[in-house]
């Protein structure tokens, strides 16, 4: 019925997508005048103040039903209806816009730019889930997460695909994160934003390209379950970190684990802690990996220094993403473009009044920050990098099932799974 | 699909979207934007597939320094209107008949017994020595008179001015009038947003009217009461496009109507019931833009476009091979 259920979900999705692709303009226009003057184009006002903080207290609401249902309530069918709810309010309804992990990007440009006002309302949305997740661990994702809500219902086979695969694909959410803060900080571009693969669908309307991108999302969905989650959501890099401290994270059995494997298989994002086998755990073995452990630990100012050294070697090339750097790149280099009447963004440039010496100038300080971000972008990269590869020998202790503090988006599936009955 | 076939599709497809976003994002910049995104551009509309051209331009009759404004054909001779002007010429150009109007003639409409012209606000009957018969104005400043027609001697007067057809006798006594309404709910009367507003009788005797802002031809009986009609909206070839068309129509013998349509100009053969038959004449046969001619049928089915534009009479004859 699920099956059913979601195939009905994607083929309505991608219809709509498609028919808000095929409309089309009108063309002659009318010729009789009847005396009707066209208004004026006005520019739409903004959410009120108001309703900003209607979706704030929405946000904090849902986030404490998401809490209670994964850690007190233990209910999965009740995540279920909640997502649904976020889906339709934040994703349909405000158009995923505003999200927590698009304010990412307006908290790092309010940061290095004092020009930059950020709203308290954004900055709630900012916060709100990481203080959650702190507490309660990732249940942002479970239940008020409009992205993850429209993934989680599509989930139809999911495979576990081989662990190396995993650990590898782990490194690229904070590639993107870390490029996105870059990007936003040097007032560049909101990559997030610009490529979130599901907000055409919220919008019913977006670029060619972004509805092959949900497509592809929701499809790659099917068999490996949330892709957008664990492969690319930069927000998943913060509320991580956060949860793996949190205090009352949801857990699988309600009492003592009794070791059944039940819950094994139950978790399509592999996020589940398998007990670790103390028989193999040989003096030798705790030797051998403490020896690389160290190693890999000596060697991770190396890298911050390799990633750092490299990316502020590459910033010439990562300025260019920068429209002011390009602009003033091929004016210098290509002159002759100043006639191409066709060319918007020159065009623009040159109705502005702003002089080439300006430009120039503007496109220097750019590039001297993209120089700086790419030593910390390189920096953290290679951070993470050497933490990664050596917590590959890292001894972990682990004698019962448990979701991954971490990794775990506490949608409740494995609740279900589990035959330990609550203690009275 | 095995579990190391389904993890190798899920990286292949992770690979491919993250290529894609980078390409994009590498791609996005003001070398390669290409033109400007918020450019109004129809030319793709403007390609016509050739085996849908059925018709080939066989003659062309240059009407001089005139300023035509409407055609008729009848019994192998030309009666075209314009600018202070009637004129009837024969089908090799040569003119037989010219006759002054104090104001511009709109359209035309030629019979065994007499010629009539409607002016702006004006229908003029002339014999065919050019004496003028009769005349009468409609009862409003606003009239604007675009097509005539007659059926079981009622003259039918289009006037886009009001989204309204005027019924008289060829005296000019006046019978009454429509604007198209019908008792259903769906139904909406004349959508008029530009003057062009035509009608034609057929060989079986139907009143066929165009309903331009409703891209539809609808069928009406002399009390002006809704028969059927049909509608094609599209920017593609099959339709017809933006705020007001077709503009002028004709009918083959068959009952199939020529149409002629403003803003991509193009004129094109429908079945009775409106599915796309042929083309007569592509977009590039006529100036970019243009004014949609005026399109008239002979008794031998050949088409002729008075194109305003070039002040040419077109002549389309069917290929020999369709």
């Amino acid at each position: 019925m699920k099956k059913i259920l979601s195939r009905i979900f994607l083929l309505l999705l991608f219809s709509f997508v498609f028919f808000a692709a095929q409309s089309q303009q009108r063309f002659p226009k009318p010729e009789f005048e009847s005396g009707y003057e066209q208004p004026t184009p006005t520019t739409p006002e903004p959410r009120s103040a108001g309703m900003e903080w209607a979706d704030v207290f929405v946000l904090l609401a849902v986030l404490s039903m998401a809490s209670w249902l994964a850690i007190k309530k233990r209910s999965r069918k009740g995540m279920i209806w909640l997502s649904l709810f976020t889906l339709i309010y934040f994703g349909f309804y405000r158009e995923g816009c505003i999200c927590s992990i698009g304010s990412i990007q307006n908290v790092a440009l309010a940061f290095f730019d004092s020009g930059y006002k950020l709203s308290l309302t954004v900055l709630a949305f900012f916060l709100l889930p990481l203080i959650f997740a702190l507490f309660f661990g990732r249940t942002f994702c479970a239940g008020a997460c409009p992205l993850g809500a429209i993934q989680d219902l599509i989930v139809i086979n999911p495979v576990s695909i081989p662990s190396w695969v995993r650990k590898t694909l782990d490194f690229f959410p904070y590639v993107y994160l870390g490029f996105a803060i870059l990007f936003a900080a040097t007032g560049t571009d909101f990559i997030i934003c610009r490529y979130d693969p599901f907000v055409g669908i919220f919008r019913m309307n977006a670029p060619y390209i972004m509805i092959l991108l949900g497509v592809a999302f929701l499809f790659l969905g099917m068999f490996f379950a949330r892709p957008y989650c664990r492969v690319f959501c930069p927000y998943g890099v913060l509320l991580n970190w956060m949860s793996k401290f949190s205090k009352w994270h949801m857990t699988i059995s309600p009492a003592e684990c009794i070791k059944c494997k039940l819950c094994e298989p139950s978790c399509p994002f592999d996020a589940i802690e398998i007990p670790v086998n103390e028989k193999e755990r040989t003096e030798s073995s705790v030797r051998k990996n403490l020896k690389r452990f160290s190693f890999y630990l000596v060697l991770i100012p190396v890298w911050i220094l390799a990633g750092g050294f490299a990316l502020s070697k590459a910033h010439v090339f990562l300025s260019r993403a920068n429209p002011t750097v390009y602009l003033a790149e091929i004016l210098i280099t290509h002159p002759e473009l100043k006639t191409d009447t066709e060319n918007l963004d020159i065009q623009t440039f040159l109705e502005s009044g702003k002089s080439m010496q300006e430009l120039v100038e503007e496109a220097t300080l750019i590039r001297n920050k993209f120089r700086r971000g790419g030593w910390y972008l390189g920096g953290f990269l290679g951070l993470v990098l050497g933490i990664m590869i050596m917590n590959q020998f890292t001894m972990r202790k682990q004698e019962i099932y448990e979701p991954h503090k971490g990794n775990c988006f506490s949608c409740a599936r494995c609740i279900d799974y589990c035959p330990v009955e609550k203690k009275k | 699909m095995s579990k190391k076939g389904l993890s190798i599709l899920i990286v292949a497809i992770i690979v491919v979207i993250i290529g894609i976003i980078i390409i994009d994002f590498i791609g996005n910049n003001a070398l390669n934007r290409g033109g400007n995104p918020y450019e109004y551009n129809v030319d793709e509309y403007k390609e016509v597939d050739p085996s849908l051209i059925h018709y080939k331009e066989t003659k062309n009759i240059a009407l001089g320094d005139i300023i035509p404004r409407g055609m008729d054909i009848f019994k192998g001779d030309i009666y075209i209107t314009g600018e202070n002007f009637l004129k009837v010429i024969g089908i090799h150009g040569v003119q037989k008949l010219n006759i002054s109007l104090e104001e511009s003639g709109i359209c035309v409409l030629a019979r065994d017994e007499f010629i009539i012209a409607g002016l702006e606000q004006e229908v003029l009957i002339f014999d065919h020595m050019g004496k003028l018969i009769n005349s009468w104005k409609p009862d409003t400043e606003t009239t604007y008179i675009t097509s005539l027609a007659i059926l079981n001697n009622i003259l039918f007067v289009a006037d886009a001015g009001n989204r309204r057809v005027l019924k008289y006798t060829t005296e000019g006594n006046y019978l009454g009038e429509f604007e198209g309404k019908s008792e259903s709910d769906d139904q909406h009367g004349f959508i008029i947003p530009s003057p062009h507003f035509d009608m034609v009788v057929n060989e079986f005797d139907e009143l066929w009217i165009v309903n331009p802002g409703k891209h539809a031809i609808e069928n009406y009986n002399e009390k002006g009461e809704l028969r059927g009609f049909w509608a094609s909206s599209s920017m593609n070839i099959e339709g017809f496009t933006g705020c007001c068309n077709p503009a002028e129509i004709a009918v083959l013998s068959n009952g199939s109507f020529v149409t002629s349509e403003k803003g991509m100009v193009r004129i094109k053969i429908y079945s009775q019931s409106g599915e796309l038959e042929s083309v007569v004449a592509a977009p590039e046969k006529f100036q970019e833009e243009g004014t949609a001619p005026d399109v008239k049928v002979d008794e031998n089915d050949v088409v002729y476009a008075l194109d305003f534009d070039r002040k040419l009479i077109r002549v389309f004859e069917k290929k020999l091979s369709e």
